[in-house]
């Protein structure tokens, strides 16, 4: 119970973490071998793209769960507390339908490439493989940001 | 300007949605999601620019670099090379300061973003200063626009998102950054050597030659980092992303087996820390590439440029001018937003006006940390601040006249083209 618990709440941070570095190894993993053996490894370079798409939407949910992201925070710092929280809860809202709508459109991507049965270039792997992060990373961000938004109802600090 | 005017709304939306605090790159990525829904232009390929906006193989050197920043942080690299120059240039009045900036400068040669050098330094010379009878205001705002300016040291973010938009070599953009990051530092120091010298901070007592000795060996490892990235890239040995790679493990290697600072509990967290700062900086890349695509279906970067180019006859006035919107764009909003929002409107002028891409990089790139540095917003400032516990209004008065400083050096590399070519060209890299 205590590790599914610690688990569910560092899902993104565990995943990104282990992601990064398993990407950092391979790299340079493939640098070594191109040294030593005048080998280089063709398709390293493309699951090292494609596992970047992975991180950066796994690391952006983590990133939104401490609202980390850059903003501008200077004219509504100057704001009565209240309506800090207001906007704040507003803002979440924003930012819950952005990643709304891009799901929806990578879920139409996704459908797509199944259909077509597209694959990638240099590992002939299914590409919905890769792009399926794009879904699966809005879906978390969002329960992400809906969480946020109950603490800041609940809560009602004004701090991000 | 009409009221079916998609570039009007565009405009609108973005500063809005930015002024209330919306993140940056939800702000740029949402206006694009808006305008093309409204307009029914594009809105299908919503997710295929942005998974393409991520999935590129030079942007992959930002979470090598990042890492090999955190890790170089938390072998605790920082106090040795701050003990070494310390020993070198401390006795000079003011000395602690002066050696702040060149740990900064020199620190920009391991981590490639501003804020993460300010926090890195901060939590360790502000107080340092402090207990020799520095203002702390000073302090602070030495460590940190020294730190903000480190961006134009190699490696750094800037650069790979620069030459990533205009196609200019990220090897040669970090080779061009050398002279100009350490001509910014000279010009650093010497303000802060004579405000020093007024305020009568004083400097600290000479090290002896074995103790010399012994804190270089303590920083060698720490400063044959940028020696291997630059050397590897010059070499034609590695890609800077390569390079980015190996420079992590050379840091895992040097804090596990040299310093013993680093096992597996702080692996872990140097992995999520910067996948985080990587997610970060990569949303805003993608959001920015999807808003500066819609910029153009609608025009808007056109109409830019056009004006632009209208505004005089005369060269140097369009330099300048541009240069002041970019030194207000940076003060407002992070680097790689303005290199997504503004390159693709001054590619064109760039090439009409005949200017030099690796030089315009350096240059753009040098006016946007010091607009990193600048109130109002000034997030190099923040960091700053919040480490030193001290207020913004207090700090940014400290800073003036080093921003000053980093303006001037910024008008001579502007003036003089050679000061970033020359290594380059030196080194066979550019034409």
């Amino acid at each position: 119970m205590v590790y599914l618990k610690y688990v569910s709440k560092n899902l993104e941070e565990i995943l990104a973490g282990s992601l990064l570095l398993v990407m950092v190894t391979i790299a340079f993993v493939n640098v070594v071998s191109r040294f030593t053996f005048q080998f280089s490894i063709a398709f390293i370079e493309e699951l090292e793209i494609y596992l970047y798409v992975w991180l950066v939407l796994l690391g952006s949910s983590s990133a939104f769960k401490r609202w980390k992201h850059l903003s501008v925070t200077i004219l509504v710092d100057r704001f009565p507390q209240k309506m800090q929280k207001g906007i704040n809860i507003l803002i979440s809202v924003f930012t819950i339908s952005f990643f709304a709508i891009l799901f929806y459109y990578s879920l139409q991507q996704v459908r797509m490439e199944r259909l077509m049965g597209v694959t990638s270039t240099s590992m002939d792997v299914p590409m919905w493989f890769y792009t399926v992060g794009v879904p699966i990373g809005c879906v978390l961000i969002i329960i992400r940001l809906i969480q946020r938004i109950i603490f800041l109802a609940k809560e009602g600090g004004s701090q991000a | 300007m009409s009221f079916n005017d998609p570039a009007m709304w565009t405009v609108l939306i973005v500063v809005i949605t930015i002024a209330l605090k919306v993140p940056i790159a939800i702000s740029l990525g949402m206006t694009a999601v808006m305008i093309a829904l409204i307009w029914g232009t594009g809105i299908s390929m919503i997710s295929y620019n942005f998974f393409g906006g991520i999935a590129k193989f030079p942007l992959l050197a930002i979470p090598f670099f990042v890492m090999a920043g955190v890790i170089m942080e938390k072998a605790r690299l920082a106090e040795k090379i701050i003990d070494f120059i310390k020993l070198l240039v401390g006795p000079l009045p003011g000395g602690l300061a002066v050696a702040t900036i060149i740990v900064a400068t020199l620190w920009g040669a391991v981590s490639g973003s501003g804020p993460a050098t300010v926090a890195a330094l901060g939590v360790i010379l502000i107080p340092g200063m402090v207990r020799s009878g520095y203002d702390k205001g000073f302090a602070t705002a030495v460590t940190s626009v020294s730190s903000g300016l480190s961006i134009v040291i190699p490696p750094s973010i800037a650069f790979i998102i620069y030459g990533m938009i205009t196609n200019v070599s990220v090897g040669s953009l970090f080779i061009a950054g050398i002279v100009p990051g350490f001509l910014i530092a000279l010009f650093l120091c010497i303000v802060t050597f004579f405000i020093s010298k007024k305020r009568g901070y004083k400097g600290e007592p000479w090290g002896k030659p074995v103790e010399i000795w012994n804190a270089f060996k303590g920083a060698i490892w720490g400063l044959l980092t940028p020696v291997i990235i630059l050397g590897g890239i010059y070499g034609g040995i590695f890609t800077p992303t390569e390079a980015a790679a190996v420079a992590v493990f050379y840091g895992l290697f040097v804090g596990v087996f040299i310093y013993r600072t680093i096992n597996f509990k702080t692996l872990y967290s140097i992995c999520v820390s910067a996948a985080e700062t990587t997610a970060v900086v990569m949303l805003v890349v993608t959001c920015a590439g999807l808003f500066s695509w819609v910029a153009t279906i609608f025009g808007l970067i056109q109409r830019a440029s056009t004006f632009i180019l209208a505004i005089s006859d005369t060269p140097i006035i369009i330099l300048l001018f541009v240069n002041v919107i970019i030194l207000l764009a940076g003060m407002m909003l992070d680097a790689i937003s303005v290199y997504y929002v503004f390159l693709p409107i001054l590619l064109p002028v760039m090439a009409i006006m005949g200017w030099d891409p690796l030089w315009f990089g350096v240059v753009m790139t040098v006016n946007l940390a010091i607009g990193q540095v600048t109130p109002p917003v000034a997030v190099n400032l923040y960091v700053g601040s919040n480490i030193a516990d001290i207020s913004l209004e207090r700090l940014a008065k400290q800073a003036l006249p080093l921003i000053g400083a980093a303006i001037l050096a910024l008008i001579l590399i502007m003036y003089a083209p050679q000061i970033s070519l020359y290594l380059p060209r030196l080194l066979g890299l550019y034409r």
